[in-house]
């Protein structure tokens, strides 16, 4: 191919898993979106979840793309008083920030478990599905999310280490 | 203030709700020499009605004005019932079935579910059918118009039944979809059309007066057992009297609408309500659980 | 009381100064506050997480951003600007003027500056990565015009702002015209001094094969006509637009110029995921602050305040332009609005401002708050699609706010350039 992709800086090729995923989310998505423009113009079956499933669809790419974000330590952070810092300090922050962040997933998820609970009685309008469903993503990707952090921390810490 | 207690609902300030809630206010800070003080949170501030209702039930906020549609059918879904289109014959229908049996039996389902205390069944507004193109008579003007309806699944059915293609949309973005041509109109109250500017864009308002949409007074039941007995016995009599401001302030504001209405140009006419509703018919022959079409019964032959 | 809302809003920024990533540090604040309400307020947290994302609309994020990637791979970009380049190729920075004006172009219709964001970047920054423009100005440059954009009609913020302030939309929708123009040009004269200062490199067009180039690009000057030609004609609203544009995006790129196969577009819709995930959680978690901060009244509070202080129409707007600079910083500026504008607009009518002037000045303050952090939507999509680090898309961006706000300075000053088109078209 003659022409290089857009991301070509740090260019790494993503995982099968992160591929099925990041696929069928964003897949059911447009899906649903471009079945309620046809329908409108030559399907008029009055198809009427759309809109619904690919609200709730867009909860699993809020989801899916977060724990994907924090794969490639990608969300968004300033960290200006850090970077003033010298080394040492520096990477006792990085720690810190690392746990306290863990923690913060932590309650995330017990939060979206908790919520998932709460609401699994009750069901959306067109689908008559519980919510429950659509909303574990949220507890799903806090746990992964945290996961990653706590991996990347260790990995960084052996990779420090080694270059000693 | 010993207790403060935080209302929510989903209109604006000049929305009945409003005035219901301000007269909760007034009553129960009046009554309760200063012990109880009460903040409205109006326009969805909190978040919408069915997020709010488990606010209600966490005790976190101690009173909601919550539709039968979106706000109770997530949690109590034989109330879907109230939402099947062409039901009720009038107004007066309407408050004889909410003040009746049937009310009564619905409140005490949402009691239970969300665990709340139902102060009263207010009212949401008559919803009707509007669009730019043409006045809707019958059932076959219908025919092609695209529409955006409320997410009920009746309701729905009933429209595409009638040959509407109805087509799903957020609320939010109906303004923008009725300039662009994208829908040819909705259906809501003349509270809405007024409110939300939607006047801006379409023209005839059809009065097929669809649907009376319902709302119940919600009061946390977390709150209320935490309140001396004289002010729990207050709250009740404030929540009865709240209805009551609402319906009369509801009932003034959609003469007033209308005629607010009619001035910004919008035609206004009335629709041959017999046809429509044989025209529904088989989507009340498909109801679905056997509560519902209990339920439907019951309230056709009151 | 007062005392928690400070802790939460200095624990937020001592997250963010130390390098937590946003999202956690709005979290972070929210949990504070939350925790303090007296009851089981676990569950909220994942409440409002989820309730700030179920917008329809916000599926134009991760849509467009996807459409542009298949176009950058597919060559549908490359071609879409070698035709601009055609016109512009001569001007200094002529690739951040052609992101400006597509943004201007798209943004008449798609009602969403992220929205707009999106869509442009995806398709403008891997270009400007082509022709070696720095990242963090092309992610800068793509955000400005997203924050600019939604003065035009029919955005969706006119609307919001139109009904809660109990103006006429169509008021709004033409009082907004010539205030994004304004914009615009200076933006426009901004990226020219800027690129000729650090000599961004000139893109080379060769002119003697316009005609070779145009016919090439035809498949690719499709997309435009597509969506905006759709929007307009009401085939479509702006978020199935965004569906559309992918469709024949992935179309053209796959059948046409045959330069994507169907492998290569699971990566595509990875890095599409990815970047939007980054942006989402951070509107989710600002849902959930802001939630709280509105469970609190500080919206209202804040309104008492202005209307306190402000002792003249001059302090009046200065007070309302530092109110709106600082709520911009800590909650999302639209949700706040709902509950300000009711009070603030009758305030400004006693100050002899015209409502349509006011809104409009108030949403243009809102534009600088899509563009500054900690809650920066228009910032965080450049800068995610650019790969750019955010504190330098920060320090390329500093120049675009203080033009923005300078201009702001001057609308309010002339308000015949927000009143003279409503005025005329006999709508106010
Ligand atoms: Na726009
Ligand atoms: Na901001």
């Amino acid at each position: 191919m003659s022409h290089p992709t857009p991301d070509l800086d740090e260019y790494r090729e993503p995982g099968p898993v992160a591929k099925i995923a990041a696929t069928l989310t964003m897949s059911v998505v447009i899906g649903c979106v471009l079945l309620q423009v046809f329908d409108r113009y030559a399907l008029h079956m009055s198809v009427s979840w759309t809109e619904e499933l690919a609200r709730l669809g867009m909860l699993w790419i809020a989801g899916v793309g977060g724990i994907l974000a924090a794969a490639r330590h990608s969300h968004f952070r300033v960290g200006i008083l850090v970077e003033l810092l010298p080394r040492k300090p520096q990477r006792v922050v990085d720690i810190i920030v690392a746990g306290l962040s863990g923690v913060f997933l932590l309650y995330v998820a017990y939060s979206g478990y908790r919520y998932c609970v709460n609401i699994a009685d009750s069901t959306s309008p067109m689908l008559g599905i519980s919510y429950a469903i659509p909303y574990s993503i949220i507890p799903i990707s806090a746990v992964l999310i945290g996961v990653l952090g706590f991996w990347q921390a260790v990995i960084n810490h052996a990779q420090q280490e080694a270059s000693k | 203030a010993d207790f403060n207690l935080k209302v929510a609902h989903n209109g604006n300030e000049e929305h009945p709700f409003q005035d219901g809630f301000a007269t909760f206010k007034r009553l129960l800070e009046e009554g309760s020499g200063g012990r109880i003080q009460v903040t409205i949170y109006a326009q969805e501030q909190l978040g919408p009605e069915d997020k709010v209702n488990n606010m209600v039930r966490d005790g976190l906020v101690a009173a909601n004005a919550t539709s039968t549609g979106a706000g109770l059918s997530p949690y109590v879904p034989d109330i879907d019932a109230l939402n099947y289109p062409f039901l009720f014959k009038s107004m007066e229908h309407f408050y004889e079935v909410m003040d009746g049996p049937v009310g009564q039996k619905l409140a005490k389902e949402v009691e239970e579910k969300l665990n709340v205390v139902v102060l009263g069944w207010g009212f949401s507004g008559t919803r009707s059918l509007w669009n730019s193109k043409h006045p809707v008579v019958e059932p076959s003007d219908v025919g092609g118009l695209k529409i955006r309806t409320m997410n009920s699944p009746a309701l729905i059915n009933s429209f595409a039944a009638v040959g509407a293609q109805v087509t799903p949309l957020a609320f939010g973005e109906v303004y923008n979809a009725l300039q662009q041509g994208v829908i040819d109109g909705a259906e809501t109250d003349n509270v809405d059309l007024v409110v939300e500017r939607f006047y801006e864009a379409t023209k005839y308002v059809s009065m097929t007066n669809h649907l009376y949409l319902g709302a119940a007074y919600v009061f946390s039941r977390k709150v209320y057992d935490k309140l001396p007995e004289d002010l729990q016995q207050l709250v009740i009599e404030a929540g009865k009297e709240a209805v009551a401001a609402e319906r009369a302030a509801m009932d003034q504001k959609t003469v007033e609408a209308r005629s607010f209405l009619e001035s910004k140009g919008l035609v206004f006419n009335e629709v041959n309500h017999e046809a429509f509703e044989a025209a529904v018919k088989s989507v009340y022959d498909n109801a679905q659980p056997d509560t519902v079409r209990g339920l439907l019964g019951e309230i056709r032959s009151q | 009381m007062m005392d928690l809302k400070l802790l939460s809003c200095l624990g937020m920024m001592v997250c963010i100064l130390f390098g937590v990533d946003i999202y956690i540090a709005l979290g972070v604040a929210a949990v504070i506050g939350l925790s303090a309400l007296g009851v089981d307020g676990v569950t909220l947290l994942a409440e409002k997480f989820i309730q700030g994302l179920d917008h329809f609309p916000l599926l134009a994020i991760p849509l467009f951003i996807l459409a542009g990637h298949l176009m950058a791979s597919g060559g549908i970009a490359r071609r879409l600007v070698n035709v601009l380049m055609l016109a512009l190729g001569r001007v200094p920075g002529g690739l951040g003027h052609v992101t400006m004006l597509s943004t201007f172009a798209l943004s008449g219709v798609s009602g969403s500056a992220s929205a707009d964001t999106a869509a442009i970047g995806a398709v403008t920054i891997p270009e400007m990565r082509r022709h070696k423009y720095p990242m963090p100005f092309a992610a800068a440059v793509t955000a400005s015009a997203g924050a600019t954009g939604h003065l035009l009609p029919p955005s969706i913020d006119l609307i919001i702002v139109g009904v809660v302030s109990n103006v006429s939309v169509a008021a709004m929708f033409l009082a907004g015209v010539f205030p994004a123009i304004f914009n615009l040009a200076t933006m426009l004269v901004l990226t020219t001094i800027m690129a000729m200062l650090y000599r961004f490199p000139k893109v080379d067009i060769d002119r003697s094969v316009w005609l070779g180039t145009l016919i090439d690009g035809l498949p690719a000057l499709g997309m435009p006509v597509i969506i905006l030609g759709g929007i307009r004609a009401g085939l479509f609203t702006p978020t199935e637009a965004a569906g559309v544009a992918v469709l024949y995006s992935a179309m053209v790129g796959l059948f046409i110029y045959r330069e994507i196969d169907f492998g290569k577009i699971p990566t595509l819709m990875v890095d599409a995921c990815r970047s939007t995930g980054a942006v989402l959680f951070v509107i989710a978690m600002a849902s959930a602050m802001s939630f709280y901060f509105t469970f609190e009244q500080v919206p209202a509070d804040i309104a008492h305040f202005i209307k306190e202080h402000a002792t003249s129409t001059v302090s009046f707007l200065l007070w309302v332009n530092v109110v709106f600079l600082l709520v911009g910083m800590v909650m999302d500026a639209l949700p706040a609005l709902i509950v300000l504008m009711p009070i603030l607009v009758p305030l400004a009518e006693s100050y002899g401002l015209h409502p349509l002037h006011f809104c409009i000045i108030v949403l243009a303050n809102v534009g600088l708050s899509f563009i500054h952090p900690p809650v920066g939507l228009c910032l965080y999509i450049a800068s995610a699609i650019s790969k750019a680090p955010l504190g330098k898309v920060m320090l390329w961006i500093t120049p675009f706010v203080l033009v923005l706000a300078l201009n702001i300075v001057l609308l309010a000053l002339f308000p015949e350039v927000t009143l003279w088109l409503p005025r005329i078209a006999g709508k106010m």
